[in-house]
């Protein structure tokens, strides 16, 4: 059963996944500690976000993950990442979040890839600008978690796309 | 021993140098494709060839075949991925890779990996 044929929000096993691939990219490549909060179903929340790292994913649901960060959260992530100084970091801080993004949403894959189908993500795209938000056009499903992360908070997005009527999602 | 570290991601490249530098591997060059990889295999031989998968232009899998094709067996490969369900390592494993290394991974982890498929310096 996909997440959609609940009706209702997305299939809590696919957040408790993401979640977890979180915790362990975290904890593994930036060697930081997240709290997680409640995840917000369909809100319409805009998290606070100057960087912004998108990856999609497509298998037996198909959509995106989206890793929002303040460019201070993002700095200090690179920084860690790097075991750089934050201040000396500017070009660097793009990609460092897109290949977050990218190893959050590949553990989240190879988590849902347990039952030996496969599943395919795409390459990472990231945008900086100031108090950015997304807007998605095609109909789908989503959560927003919030992890506090030392003094900031980042957020992670689980977008879900809808299934067809006549069938499961397209693959890429 | 020279390295040549092919990943679309500065951050990744980076992150592989500073292990590299750490255990004293100081030679090596960069590509962010499988096709500039090429590119840079062709320009010099290297002794140990870093890959990512996921990449644009020219993935990982298809740049370890064409390097297999071109440049034969020996060079070792080894290939950092997210891709860690077992289909996706027998699919690398047969397209000429000689070892893997799943993200996220510690220093420690590429470390051994890279040991493991370093051949050992003659005494």
């Amino acid at each position: 059963m996909s997440s959609l044929d609940r009706g209702h929000g997305i299939e809590p096993s696919l957040v408790g996944s993401l979640t977890s691939a979180a915790h362990e990219v975290f904890e593994t490549m930036v060697f930081r500690s997240l709290t997680a909060g409640a995840p917000l179903h369909d809100t319409g929340l805009r998290p606070p976000a100057d960087v912004v790292g998108t990856v999609g994913f497509t298998g037996d649901v198909s959509g995106l993950v989206t890793l929002y960060a303040t460019l201070e959260a993002a700095r200090e992530i690179a920084g860690a990442m790097f075991a750089l100084d934050p201040l000396g970091l500017d070009d660097d801080i793009a990609d460092a979040i897109g290949e977050l993004a990218n190893m959050v949403t590949g553990v989240f894959r190879t988590k849902l890839a347990g039952n030996g189908r496969p599943w395919a993500i795409s390459v990472p795209t990231v945008v900086v600008g100031t108090d950015l938000y997304t807007k998605y056009l095609t109909a789908g499903r989503r959560v927003l978690r919030s992890f506090g992360m030392g003094d900031h908070e980042i957020f992670i997005e689980l977008v879900v796309a809808e299934t067809p009527p006549d069938g499961g999602p397209e693959r890429s | 021993m020279r390295f040549l570290i092919v990943d679309d991601s500065s951050t990744m490249r980076r992150i592989i140098v500073n292990t590299l530098v750490k255990i004293g591997h100081e030679d090596y060059v960069e590509a962010p494709n499988g096709r500039d990889g090429l590119d840079r295999l062709a320009a010099a031989p290297v002794d140990v060839i870093i890959t990512d998968w996921n990449m644009p232009e020219m993935n990982g899998l298809e740049f370890v075949r064409a390097v297999r094709e071109q440049h034969g067996p020996d060079v070792p490969i080894l290939m950092v991925t997210t891709n860690a369900a077992r289909d996706d390592i027998v699919e690398a494993l047969r397209a000429g890779v000689t070892n893997y290394v799943v993200k996220p991974f510690t220093s420690s982890t590429l470390r051994e990996k890279i040991d493991a498929i370093v051949p050992a310096k003659p005494a």
